[in-house]
This record gives structure tokens, C-alpha cells and sequence, in this order.
């Protein structure tokens, strides 16, 4: 059968149109699967043995040297409070699959002035705590050998640990204060042998 | 590329978008899994579930708002939702093509001949909603009283217009008129003087039994996914089982086969949704339509792949033109089109539904629901064995916002979650309802996925603080979805003396809503047994006849005849057929004499529940070793979501 | 509702129909846009269920009349009333020419009136003849039994009783229910509680026969208020003594009339059996409910701590458990 309708510009215009909008529908899908459900989120804490909800909480986020004392209690955000705690930079860890951060500051026994805070970013897989990692390393860091992904820039320390993704920041960069960040680090990460890939 | 194939790619892309949606409706976190993924968007693109909810809550929430952008869409454009979106209609499509195989074209064209009975879909669209509009109904009855200026102005405002419509024309009696306006409001005013409208008009939102994109979901949820777990697809990581969803696979199959003798059967003749487009677009912009009338030959070839029915060739039914646009390529003469201006040939612009057919749907609905709550079961004759999940609203403000699409139950981890049969009502048939027989335990007790699922807001999106009832949540307490019961003359410590309490142990509260009582009971109570022989830790007795080593289970004790005293119970750790040996203790056995009678007692922990603790998530029940009737059942009593059916002060 | 266009062969005519079709379409969207704006709702229901809670009750007590008590020995309780009234200074001051009263009285079960389940038919007669007599507009007889309304008011006569009389019996209905917080109350928190007769009146008189009460020790005066909760009461049970205090503490009478005429020693609150009974022959006629349950005590042979809800409720001030303080008037009619 002779098909005598010619196809117009027009036609081809609005089915590109379309297909268009599909690829668009597409990439909207894409981006919108990043942004947990709250049960995803309650599923990790669940998994992760309802820490927040049990009344013996460990004191302290790191085993601490003995002249080091908690300064602040443990913090803990979820994706919806994150924010709260690193404003605007919520976003790129959201983006990356972020569940939870814990954080706290220990002080120096005998001096107020030196102290550290340690971020505990759940990302929820190794490769995402390494995404984050990797994409914001700094030039000019230096690679530490205890870890597999771990440097040490300025006054802060940077490193991946089974799907954590791990910062320390030291109040100055006395030798003092980063030779006991750096213990610590190490300390953590020897006792915390078989992390959650 | 021509339109039509665009359409196809369109409507091959949503379906399986669809069916992606599905698939990830499983909790975690890994690509396959639920994540972020929009699961629920085409229910919010539906706008009958938005329109439903809108009518029985007087809400529109949240993500129900995508329903607006189709809405405005289809009164631009037409149906396009049915013809390019629709996950179902794509299936209808492709099955309706097999059908179609082997058919001469002639009757080809006569199988997508326009019939009159695809006005019942309007039916059963203005049935189901007008089921759901108990609330707007009883807002506009209770005018003369709540509302008494505007019912007087309603009034004057009916006799100015009949007194205008006289004077006009010379065959309108003014009396009688005048007379026929004030006897009904005269009877309106009496009815909400007299009657409590409210109660006479409850609400039941049952769109979603036909709905087509719920009822899509539900299937493929529950009869299409289940298998496929089975059968080492592992979408879930184990097998599935749904209890009585045989009806839904039935509903679907039928669906879906009748495809073979009619293309698109659904779609024409039952589609509520599509109906609701069908009055939507009668003002559309763009249309089909058919160019020239001279050029045509009537050779009714446009028709014969319609997928709507619509009857191009002639005059062409708007309201059921799902916009194919196969007539577009199917017309040998190039005279079908897609633009602003009508048909030449005319067109029908309404659907095809008549005002009594109209009336009688929309009373039938208004009556149907009154007649289904007379069995009282939102009232007194509430069903203790339906528990709903954590989170659900009240039975009443439940169903005015479930549409039966069955997320929950996809996505529940534990697969407790099952579709209810009639445990409420018929109303509330493939509505959520836990089944602690089922699954892989009972009600997860920090998951909170049901609710953040749930597009309607019948399973509201708990917090996990609110359903542990920490933090802010501390003065309300955790949500209880009902509370578990022992039953005594079947649990294994109360009835029959074995120990057990597994029911103790799983109890996920913290402290435990289940703790146990301590008794000691005498087994042997007849033959009481004597002692032979005693060597050192070992008594030889005369009569034995133990199985060897059943009360080595560190449950058993020896007693020696007349001490009642528990200190004097000695745990026995081994036995063989007729000795029994007890561990050392500061009181020697040595007391015992030959002849000294012998009890043997059990020390038995009794489960008791503790129902100001209990939530009700069933784990008991589900781990309870008394398989058939479970010796601990929940019920459900106590649960939060009603202050009517609390059990303690 | 066919609706057919007609073929248009002008352009005018066409430009004319397209025009009017945009718009129709633009003020359906319109439409929609504005429905979907007005009802949108970004948040879930938050699960509690909305009640509106009226705070508490008047106070349907004459105050200028101080706490009075009539204690009368006799068998036949038209007598004893009318004598126990005149003590306590006569009905008309407590009853003034118009009031609406309101008899609360228990009818709690479908039993007869020799049992003395539930307040005596003759009295409920003679009560609201009196009450008419000294000028009230009308009397209404309320209560919400525990078995089937309509047959407890029939079967324990009150329902003949009050009709014969001149009053009404009024039954609960779904819709005579409204919820209560009582203020310090820890039970009576949005409960429902039967408002509807008690809305429509001036005067209340609390009537209640004298009864043992497995649960509560007995059910007098003060227990008899129970019988205005709604809902599932029975869960009340749980916590009896505190729910007769508060249910005091919410409701204050005009004066109360507790009828020991013969007295339900044991198997209460139903009875069930004449051998339950023994002859007391008492009308006590108190505007202290706490002084009036305290003397009841002593009938049904019990001691105060035997009966806690008396002493909590004195505690909260509502009475005086010693009675003998009130300088009750104790006469005969024999």
C-alpha cells in the first residue's frame, strides 16, 4: 500500500522533541536515585547496629593517647541534617552517596589550644568513600604508607577506611598535636581491621 | 522518523522505566536497589490517585502534585498519557498487536469500530468517585444550616432563573416551577436539618481496584516479581509468597488476554483513568483530525489499527482518541492529521454517556459505601487480626488513602506485609496487612521503608525517632502496631511443661516486651522413683526407664521426697536409663539415703508479655516453634494508630 | 450530553471555534492549577487524632446553701425523701421555677427494681413529681447503662417511672458525646463523657442505690458518675479509685440522694438475688457526695480504707468523709 503522507519537518522536529525529553526524563531518574530514601537511610543504621539508639554509645569516635580528652560529645548527622554541620559542602557528599557523619573534638590535657576534630563520613561503599576521597585531594599532600588511600596536607589528614571516608584536622601544626593526630590514625585504623566494605 | 516511531520508543522507554522502578523496590542501597529511585512516579503522574485523594481527604499530597502536569497536559493535548505513557496501555498495545496477527484488514477494521460500551468505563470512573466523595457530598448537603446565606441566595437565585426562563417562554408554568424549586429546597433543608450527613455518608477511596497504573504496580509486584525472585533473578534476596494473590493475577490476566479478542479491550471498555482523560480533553488544542473531506475516499483504512476506537473516518470521538496517530500513517491518501483546527468531518467531543447512565453511577456509588460499612467493621465490629503496618493511619482516614498498589508489600524486607482479602471489609481488599506466618520474620522493628514508600500517605513516612519513639519522639513512645498475647494452653513452658522461650529471646525491645516467669513443675508425678544405689554424684535408681541423657538439657533437677525448698534442687547433667548424675554441690548428695523417693523437676521460664512494652511487630509469633496455631499471637490491640482499641491506662 | 460539532467551511467560523476552544482550555487549567495549589500538602497526616476537648462542666451546686445532710430511717422512699428534702431546707431552694433539671441515675443494667441494681422507680417518681411541683421547666432522666439502654430503662421501671411523672428519659446517642480533659486529671483525658443532657440543664441530682461493687468496694454516690463516661470505660477498671475521684472532681451536683433503703451487701454491683439484700431502710439526702458514700459506707458494713476512692476524693477537697462534721439531720418517718 502506497503511503502517500509526506513527512514534515515539523514531524521530525517534534519527535526529536520528544526523544529529547525522554533522555532529559532519563538524567532527571538518574540524578534523583542519588537522593536516599529516608528508608535506605534507616536501613544503613539498622545494619550499622543502632548506634544512635542505644544508651551505651562508645564515648569516643577514636581510641585516644592518654593525654588527649574528648572535648565536644559525638555528633552524628544523617543526609537530612547534614548540612547543619558543613553547610553548602552537604551537597557533594550527598551527591556521592552519603549516609551518615559522626564527629567529635578531643583536646589536650593540658593545653586548650591543641586539638583536633575528626569527620566520620559513612559513604556507604568503598568506592564512593574513595570518590570523595579523590576528589578532593590536594596537590601538595603527602602520601601516608598505613593506609591504602590516606595523605597528610597543611594541618589535616585525609584517608579512606573500608567505606568510610575519614578527615582529622589539627587546630595548628605543632609536631606535638600531629604526631598524636597521626597515632591516632593509626591506632584507628589497626583496630578497626575488618571495616564494612 | 516518523511519529509512530517515535510513539513506540516512548512508550517502550516508560515501560521499562516501569518495570526498573519495580525491580528496585527492594531496600538497600546498591544501583539495582531502592536508593533514590522515583518508584513511585508513575502514581504521582497519575492523576486519578491525586483526583481520588483530593476527593476523600481533601489533600493533595506531596508528590500526587506530578498528577497536575498530566492533567495539563492532557487538556492541551489530549490522551496522551494512553497512548504514550501508560505502562499498560504499552502492554495492552503489544499484546493487542499478537491479536491482531492473521486478521484480514477489513475485519480488522471492524474489530476497532467504535461501540457503545465503551461508555462504562465513564461508569465506573463516576462510580468510584463518587464512593470517594461522601465528604464533598456532605459539605454541600449541610448548606441550609452550616451555611444558610448562601443557601438563601442558591434559592432567590433558582426562582429568578425560573421566573426569567417564563418570561422568555410562553410553555413554562411559573407556578408550578416556583412550586417544584421551593419543595426541594424545602426537602433539602430538612434533610440536614434532620439527618447527621456525616455519618450517613462515610468515604472509601477504591479507585485503585481498577486504576490502571496501581493495579499495573500491584501485579507486577506481586504475581510478575515473586516468581522471578524464585527462579534466581534474586531482585530480593528471598523467595516471596503473597497470600490470596491469585485474585490480582486474575484480574491481570484477564486483562491482559482479553487484548486478544478486542485490541485494547481495557482501555476502551473499563480504564477509569482513561475516562477521566476522556473528559479532560474535550477542549484539547491540538487533535486528530481529518484534513479534507473530498480526497476521501471512506475507506475506512485509517480505522484499521486504531487504537482507541475512536472512528476517524467519520466523525471522530475525541474522548477516545488516545493518540496512537497509527491513522496518521495508515491513511493511503495522507489526509489524517495532528493540528488546532477540528475534523472536517465532524467530531464528538463529550463521551458517549447518557445523563441517567450518569446518575445512576454516581448514586449507586453514594450508596455503596454506607451499605458497606453496615457491617460495622471501622466501628465496633473491628477486626483484631488486622494489623496494619507501623505508621498507618486510623482504619477510616486508611482507607480514604490506600489505592491497593501494593509497594509496601514489594518493598517490605520481611515480606509480612501481604494483601489483605476481606479481614476489611470488602472495601479493604488487597490493602496492606501484616501476616506473621509469612515472611522471613516478623515486622522489622527499626525499618521503617513501608511508610516512605507509601504515595498516598495511608502508611504515613515515619522517622525512625518516631517509630522507636526516641529523641523528640520520647513522650509518645514507639509505634505500636498491636500487641502480642500468650497463649497458654498451647505455649510449650505453660501447657505442657518443655522449656523453650524463643519467643523471649527474639523479642527485639530493648528492655524485652516478654519476660518469663520462673516455675518448677514435677515430672514423673505418678511413678515416683526411688532411690537404689548412691555413688558419690551418681544415684542408681530402681525403676528408671529414661531415654539416656533427656534431662541432661540443664533444665532438670532431682528432688528429694518431702523438700520443697528450690535451694535443695540438685541439676542433673547426665542420665542414662536408670541413673541419674548431679553436679557437685555444697549439699552432698550423700544425704540421700537408699529408698529416699525421687522427684525430678523441670525449671520452666514462662513467657509472660509485658503490654506496656509490647509493639506488636510479630517477631514472636513468627519464631514461635508451635507452627500451626502459634502458641503467642499478635493482635491488635494497643495499636497507636487508634485510641479506640488502646488496652491500658 | 452528545455534543456535535458542526463542519466548519469558513475560516472565520474556524478561528472562532479554535479561539473559544483555548479558551475553555486555558480556564480549565486554570481550574486545575488552583485546586491542585489550594489543596496541596507537602506533609503527611501526623497520626493523632483531632478532638476538640471541652475543659470541664459548670458547677451545678447551690452554694449559698452550704453543705447540708438528711439522714432518714423508713421503708417507704416516697416518705423518707420528701422528709430528708425538708431537712436539708427544702427542695424549692435548690430548684428554682424554671430550672431544667437533670436526674443522674443508675441504670446501669436490665434488671428488675426488687434487685435494687439500679435506682428504685418509686423514687425517680417521686423526685421529679417534686421537682415539677417546686416550678421546674422540665426533668430529664439520664444515664449510660452498661447493657442495652433502651431495655435497662425499661425493664428497671424508671423509664414508666419517669414518665408517669411528668419527666423524660433521655438514651445516649452516638452523637451525645463529647471529649473531656479534666484539668490535673491524669485518667479523664479526652474522653468522652455524656454531655448531652447535662449540656441542656440547670440542676443535676445524683441518685444511686446503695450496692457493693466487686471492683471499686461500692458503688454509691460517687461511683455513680461513672455512668457518664463513654468510649471503652471499662479500661478504667484498671485504675478504679482514681477514675471515681476525678469523675468528682469534674462533676459537681446540685445535691445527691443515696438510696439505702435496702442495701446490696455482696454480689454487686449486679446482684441478682433478694438474699443480696438486707433492710437498711436509709435515705440520705446530701449535698456532699463524699459525707453521703462515707455514711453508705457504714450501711454496707465497710470501713473507709476499705473504699480508698473516698478518701482521694476528699483529699482533692471535693467533701468530708466525716460526716458527722456536716451536722447531719437524722429523723424517722415511722
Amino acid at each position: 500500500m502506497p503511503k502517500k503522507r509526506t513527512r514534515t519537518k515539523g514531524e521530525a522536529l517534534l519527535g526529536f522533541l520528544i526523544l529529547a525529553i525522554l533522555v532529559l526524563i532519563g538524567v532527571m531518574v538518574f540524578l534523583q536515585q542519588f537522593q536516599f530514601n529516608p528508608a535506605v537511610t534507616a536501613h544503613r543504621i539498622l545494619e550499622g547496629g543502632m548506634e544512635q539508639f542505644s544508651s551505651d554509645l562508645p564515648s569516643t569516635l577514636v581510641p585516644l593517647p592518654d593525654n588527649f580528652t574528648g572535648m565536644t560529645p559525638l555528633e552524628s548527622f544523617t543526609p537530612e541534617t547534614l548540612y547543619e554541620k558543613i553547610n553548602g559542602q552537604a551537597d557533594f557528599y550527598l551527591a556521592s552517596g552519603f549516609l551518615g557523619l559522626k564527629s567529635q573534638r578531643y583536646v589536650h590535657t593540658d593545653n586548650q589550644d591543641m586539638w583536633f576534630e575528626v569527620f566520620k563520613y559513612d559513604m556507604g561503599t568503598k568506592e564512593n568513600a574513595f570518590a570523595v576521597y579523590s576528589q578532593q585531594y590536594r596537590e601538595d599532600g603527602l602520601p601516608l604508607q598505613w593506609a591504602e588511600f590516606a595523605y597528610y596536607a597543611a594541618n589535616a589528614l585525609f584517608f579512606v577506611h573500608g567505606q568510610d571516608y575519614m578527615e582529622m584536622r589539627a587546630s595548628s601544626t605543632s609536631d606535638d598535636l600531629v604526631a598524636a593526630m597521626h597515632e591516632v590514625a593509626k591506632k584507628y585504623v589497626a583496630s578497626h581491621q575488618n571495616p564494612k566494605l | 522518523m516518523g511519529i509512530r516511531t517515535v510513539r513506540r520508543i516512548t512508550q517502550g522507554f516508560f515501560l521499562l522505566l516501569f518495570l526498573w522502578f519495580c525491580a528496585a523496590s527492594n531496600l538497600g542501597e546498591q544501583w539495582w536497589q531502592l536508593r533514590g529511585w522515583p518508584i513511585n512516579w508513575f502514581l504521582q503522574l497519575d492523576p486519578l490517585v491525586g483526583l481520588g485523594t483530593l476527593l476523600s481527604t481533601h489533600t493533595l499530597y506531596s508528590g500526587l502534585l506530578w498528577g497536575l502536569a498530566t492533567v495539563a497536559l492532557t487538556i492541551i493535548l489530549g490522551r496522551f498519557f494512553c497512548g504514550w505513557l501508560c505502562p499498560f496501555g504499552c502492554i495492552h498495545q503489544m499484546v493487542g498487536v499478537l491479536g491482531k496477527r492473521k486478521i484480514k484488514i477489513r475485519d480488522r477494521i471492524k474489530l476497532n469500530r467504535y461501540r457503545r460500551s465503551q461508555g462504562i468505563k465513564y461508569w465506573i470512573l463516576v462510580f468510584l468517585l463518587s464512593a470517594a466523595a461522601g465528604d464533598l457530598l456532605t459539605f454541600v448537603i449541610n448548606t441550609p444550616t452550616r451555611r444558610t446565606t448562601v443557601f438563601w441566595f442558591l434559592v432567590i437565585c433558582a426562582l429568578l432563573f425560573v421566573g426569567f426562563k417564563a418570561a422568555q417562554k410562553e410553555d413554562v408554568q411559573p407556578r408550578k416551577a416556583m412550586i417544584i424549586v421551593l419543595g426541594i429546597a424545602l426537602l433539602w433543608a430538612l434533610l440536614c436539618r434532620f439527618a447527621d450527613i456525616q455519618v450517613l455518608l462515610p468515604v472509601t477511596l477504591q479507585t485503585g481496584l481498577l486504576d490502571p497504573i496501581p493495579l499495573l504496580y500491584r501485579s507486577v509486584n506481586l504475581v510478575i516479581l515473586p516468581p522471578l525472585d524464585s527462579a534466581g533473578f534474586h531482585l530480593n534476596p528471598s523467595e516471596r509468597i503473597y497470600d490470596g494473590v491469585w485474585t490480582v493475577g486474575l484480574v491481570f490476566m484477564t486483562a491482559i488476554l482479553l487484548n486478544l479478542f478486542v485490541p485494547r479491550f481495557y482501555c476502551r471498555f473499563i480504564c477509569p483513568l482513561g475516562a477521566l482523560f476522556g473528559v479532560l480533553d474535550r477542549f484539547s488544542i491540538w487533535r486528530v483530525q481529518k484534513k479534507d473531506m473530498e480526497a476521501c475516499k471512506d475507506c475506512r483504512l485509517c480505522e484499521q489499527n486504531c487504537e482507541g476506537a475512536c472512528q476517524p473516518s467519520t466523525q471522530i470521538r475525541i474522548s477516545e482518541c488516545v493518540l496512537c496517530l497509527n491513522c496518521l500513517d495508515d491513511c493511503p491518501h495522507g489526509l489524517m492529521g495532528y493540528g488546532t483546527r477540528p475534523s472536517v468531518t465532524g467530531e464528538f467531543l463529550s463521551p458517549d454517556v447518557s445523563r441517567r447512565e450518569f446518575t445512576v453511577a454516581l448514586i449507586a456509588g453514594v450508596i455503596s459505601v454506607p451499605m458497606i460499612r453496615l457491617n460495622g467493621h471501622i466501628g465496633p465490629n473491628w477486626n483484631p487480626d488486622l494489623i496494619r503496618p507501623p505508621g498507618a493511619l486510623r482504619e477510616e482516614d486508611f482507607l480514604t488513602r490506600c489505592i491497593k498498589c501494593g509497594q509496601c508489600m514489594r518493598v517490605c524486607p520481611t515480606n509480612v506485609i501481604q494483601p489483605a482479602g476481606l479481614s476489611s471489609g470488602i472495601e479493604g481488599i488487597w490493602t496492606p496487612v501484616l501476616n506473621f506466618r509469612v515472611g522471613t520474620s516478623g515486622c522489622q522493628f527499626n525499618c521503617i521503608a513501608c511508610g516512605n514508600v507509601c504515595p498516598t500517605a495511608a502508611i504515613r513516612p515515619l522517622s525512625l525517632d518516631e517509630r522507636l519513639g526516641v529523641n523528640d519522639f520520647s513522650e509518645n513512645g514507639p509505634i505500636r502496631i498491636g500487641t502480642a498475647f500468650v497463649d497458654r494452653n498451647r505455649c510449650l513452658p505453660w501447657a505442657m511443661d518443655r522449656p523453650c522461650i524463643v519467643c523471649q529471646e527474639n523479642c527485639p525491645v530493648s528492655p524485652k516486651a516478654i519476660t518469663t516467669q520462673i516455675q518448677f513443675s514435677v515430672i514423673h508425678k505418678d511413678n515416683v522413683l526411688t532411690a537404689k544405689g548412691v555413688d558419690a554424684l551418681e544415684i542408681q535408681l530402681l525403676n528408671g526407664g529414661f531415654i539416656p541423657e533427656r534431662y541432661a538439657t540443664g533444665d532438670y533437677y532431682l528432688r528429694m521426697d518431702g523438700q520443697n525448698d528450690e535451694s535443695a534442687l540438685q541439676p542433673i547433667i547426665s542420665n542414662t536409663e536408670d541413673t541419674l548424675a548431679v553436679s557437685v554441690s555444697e549439699k552432698s548428695v550423700g544425704v540421700l539415703s537408699k529408698d529416699t523417693a525421687i522427684d525430678i523437676v523441670i525449671r520452666l521460664q514462662k513467657p509472660v508479655v509485658d503490654p506496656e512494652r509490647c509493639i506488636g511487630c510479630g517477631v514472636c509469633q513468627h519464631e514461635c516453634p508451635v507452627k500451626g496455631k502459634r502458641a503467642i499471637r499478635v493482635s491488635a490491640e494497643n495499636e497507636t494508630r487508634n485510641r479506640d482499641h488502646r488496652l491500658l491506662l | 450530553m452528545l455534543h456535535l460539532i458542526k463542519i466548519q467551511n469558513s475560516d472565520s467560523v474556524g478561528r472562532r471555534e479554535f479561539l473559544t476552544r483555548c479558551t475553555k482550555a486555558g480556564l480549565s487549567l486554570t481550574t486545575a492549577c488552583a485546586l491542585a495549589y489550594w489543596f496541596y500538602d507537602p506533609m503527611a497526616p501526623s497520626g493523632r487524632q483531632k478532638v476538640d476537648v471541652l475543659p470541664g462542666l459548670p458547677d451545678y451546686s447551690v452554694p449559698e446553701m452550704g453543705n447540708r445532710m438528711a439522714i432518714v430511717r423508713g421503708t417507704d422512699r416516697a416518705k423518707t425523701i420528701r422528709l430528708a428534702l425538708e431537712a436539708i431546707g427544702g427542695l424549692e431552694r435548690y430548684i428554682r421555677p424554671r430550672d431544667r433539671v437533670l436526674l443522674k441515675v443508675n441504670a446501669a443494667f436490665a434488671s428488675p427494681p426488687m434487685l435494687c441494681a439500679t435506682s428504685h422507680p418509686d423514687l425517680v417518681t417521686e423526685i421529679a413529681r417534686l421537682c415539677l411541683k417546686v416550678g421546674a421547666s422540665s426533668v430529664i432522666v439520664a444515664d449510660n447503662p452498661i447493657n442495652d439502654p433502651a431495655s435497662c430503662f425499661a425493664l428497671s421501671g424508671i423509664e414508666k417511672a419517669a414518665r408517669e411523672a411528668g419527666a423524660k428519659v433521655v438514651l445516649p446517642r452516638r452523637d451525645s458525646f463529647r471529649y473531656f480533659t479534666l484539668e490535673g486529671g491524669l485518667l479523664i483525658r479526652e474522653w468522652p463523657l455524656l454531655y448531652a443532657p447535662l449540656q441542656s440543664v440547670d440542676k443535676v441530682i445524683g441518685m444511686a442505690p446503695l450496692k457493693d461493687h466487686h471492683r471499686s468496694g461500692a458503688s454509691m454516690t460517687l461511683k455513680n458518675w461513672y455512668g457518664l463516661l463513654g468510649g471503652r470505660r471499662n479500661i478504667f477498671h484498671q485504675d478504679i479509685h482514681n477514675i471515681i475521684k476525678e469523675l468528682s472532681m469534674l462533676l459537681k451536683a446540685t445535691f445527691v440522694v443515696l438510696d439505702g433503703t435496702a442495701t446490696m451487701m455482696r454480689n454487686g454491683p449486679t446482684g441478682g438475688s433478694l438474699s443480696d439484700l438486707k433492710e437498711t431502710g436509709t435515705m440520705i439526702v446530701s449535698t456532699d457526695p463524699v459525707a453521703a458514700d462515707a455514711y453508705g459506707a457504714s450501711l454496707l458494713e465497710r470501713t473507709l480504707d476499705e473504699l480508698p476512692f473516698i478518701k482521694k476524693a476528699e483529699a482533692e477537697g471535693v467533701g468530708m468523709s466525716d460526716y458527722a462534721s456536716l451536722n447531719p439531720k437524722i429523723l424517722t418517718t415511722d
